[in-house]
């Protein structure tokens, strides 16, 4: 099984380019995160790996055979007059790969529907639809599975659920999935692509892109911390600072070994009552938030990463 | 499930069949019993001191109703049952699940075509018979074999529509637009078709043969018959290379 790449990928619409020329590289057998802000191409992408959408220039390789590549999408519709289980039967069918009824119950069993096997999809919530579009997706027994945003509909208990199926699949199935939940992105993915703007910004391993992020302090005194906000938003080594809980400071470091220095004298100089210093940690969404500034305390120069 | 099976659930569970054999059957049913109490119901709402004279009426004339109805009602029937099961993209959540699955547009084309043109004129042929039973209940003998050589040249005819249907389907996305343009081709053609024999080759020709056979009025209908049968045949082609190429 070969992996999932594409080769400066470009899809323009009239004057607008949607994708600037995207060259993904998804290792088989791995889960691999696309994450970006709306409108940066995510979805766009998916639909031409699903063959929805044509690519204006660059190509697609698939890795496997079309009708092994399976596609979640954001908003899974399927004929209201249908059951649950007739819906994965027409899934499996329309593949030529048909199921056993006992099969296709298992497979809504996985996703959390057997009670509504029977019932038709007309009346499905939103979450139940999600469900039902990951079950319609993997009946098939698919190599790949391009999955947008397919946790999005749902519950915290349902987000879990869905979150461990997709992460079950690792190593046997090449996932490609978008989520703004970059938690989620955190927890599964091993690999992640950032988008802005239509063009790739970032792709690497996850703990890569955490290593690489910027630097930052967390800080607590006793509040209040006014003047030492401001003395710490006039320091040079300082790339910006914000508190959270009163007291609690975040300081994003643009020089490490000047803060490591400075710190103490801008700390005894403001006569502040220290309780707590240590290392702040980095999420993927204050990279995310980095890498496409749009970030609520942004905007950052370009790091280069 | 296979792409014929769930065809068949959606001409059941959507009730378009249901929708098909109710107007043919009312047709079938209605229109011999109007023609037989046509006296009576022109004399009923004629002004006092008119007197109207109304021929006789007979078993062809009740046909023709019958026929004349189905030219225009049930073809309209059949471009709004048959655009609704063939604009795939009508409904872009629907069309990617399809889309993703079945990867060539001629098996996600010919079970839909095949089933809705079926449908239609196996009830087509419902609506006949109940005008047969109705006919000879009434009048008397009906021309059996003229009456069966109608409903295979409607029948034919239906296979345009659904094919013109098929067509417009494959450039124009929502169902309201396909029956729309549907209509307004299928309309131009009848007025064409009306025009001296220039066109009388055209299909409109055959959508109310019925009609015309009882009558012993058919004359020259194989230029028609010819075209009508090849027709399908071009149109399907042409939905089918431009469903190919379509984005969603």
């Amino acid at each position: 099984m070969k992996g999932l790449r594409t080769f400066g990928l470009v899809k323009t619409y009239g004057a607008t380019e949607a994708l600037g020329g995207i060259d993904l590289d998804v290792p088989a057998g791995t889960i691999y995160g696309l994450v970006g802000p709306n409108g940066s191409g995510k979805t766009t992408t998916l639909e031409i790996l699903a063959g929805l959408r044509r690519p204006s220039a660059g190509r697609v390789d698939l890795g496997v055979a079309e009708d092994l590549v399976a596609y979640c999408p954001d908003a899974a519709e399927f004929e209201p007059w249908l059951s649950a289980i007739e819906v994965l039967d027409a899934a499996a069918g329309l593949l030529r790969r048909p199921r056993s009824r006992a099969a296709l119950g298992e497979m809504l069993e996985r996703v959390g529907l057997s009670d509504a096997a029977n019932r038709r999809v007309g009346g499905f919530s939103r979450g139940m639809h999600s469900r039902l579009g990951l079950a319609a997706g993997l009946i098939g027994e698919p190599k790949c599975l391009i999955a947008d945003e397919p946790a999005a509909a749902l519950d915290p208990e349902g987000r879990w659920e869905i979150i461990d199926i997709l992460s079950d699949l690792a190593g046997s199935v090449t996932v490609l999935v978008t989520s703004h939940d970059l938690a989620d992105v955190e927890r599964i993915c091993d690999r992640i692509g950032v988008l802005a703007k239509g063009r790739l910004v970032y792709q690497g391993d996850v703990k890569d892109l955490l290593a690489r992020a910027a630097p930052a302090l967390r800080v607590v005194v006793r509040p209040p911390a006014g003047r030492l906000l401001a003395a710490l938003a006039d320091a040079p080594w300082v790339r910006s600072v914000k508190e959270g809980e009163p007291g609690e400071l975040r300081i994003d470091i643009g020089d490490p070994r000047s803060a490591e220095v400075r710190l103490p004298e801008v700390l005894a100089d403001c006569e502040v009552r220290l309780v707590e210093v240590g290392r702040a940690g980095v999420s993927l969404q204050d990279v995310f938030f980095e890498l496409t500034a749009t970030g609520p305390y942004r905007p950052l120069k370009a790091r280069g990463l | 499930m296979g792409p014929w099976r769930l065809e068949l659930l959606r001409t059941w569970r959507t009730r378009r069949l249901i929708a098909l054999a109710a107007v043919f059957l009312i047709l079938g049913l209605g229109m011999p019993l109007l023609t037989y109490f046509l006296p009576e119901i022109v004399k009923g709402s004629a002004a006092k001191g008119v007197q109207i004279t109304v021929p006789k009426q007979t078993a062809p004339d009740a046909i023709t109703g019958f026929a004349s109805n189905v030219a225009q009602l049930g073809t309209l029937v059949v471009v709004l049952v048959a655009a609704a099961s063939l604009a795939i993209d009508a409904n872009r959540g629907l069309a990617v699940f399809y889309r993703t699955r079945v990867h060539r547009a001629t098996l996600l084309v010919l079970p839909r075509y095949v089933v809705v043109t079926a449908a239609s004129i196996a009830m087509l042929a419902l609506g006949t018979f109940a005008a047969l039973y109705e006919t000879t209940v009434l009048f008397g003998t009906v021309p059996f074999g003229a009456l069966m050589i109608g409903l295979a040249l409607e029948g034919l005819w239906f296979c345009f529509v659904t094919s013109v249907v098929v067509l417009f389907a494959s450039f124009i996305r929502s169902v309201l637009g396909v029956v729309g343009v549907s209509i307004a081709v299928l309309l131009s053609l009848a007025l064409l078709e009306g025009l001296p024999s220039a066109f009388s080759w055209l299909p409109t020709r055959l959508a109310s043969s019925g009609a015309d056979l009882i009558h012993h009025s058919a004359g020259d209908i194989w230029h028609a018959v010819f075209v009508t049968a090849i027709a399908p045949l071009v149109g399907i082609w042409l939905a089918l290379n431009r469903l190919g190429k379509r984005e969603l």
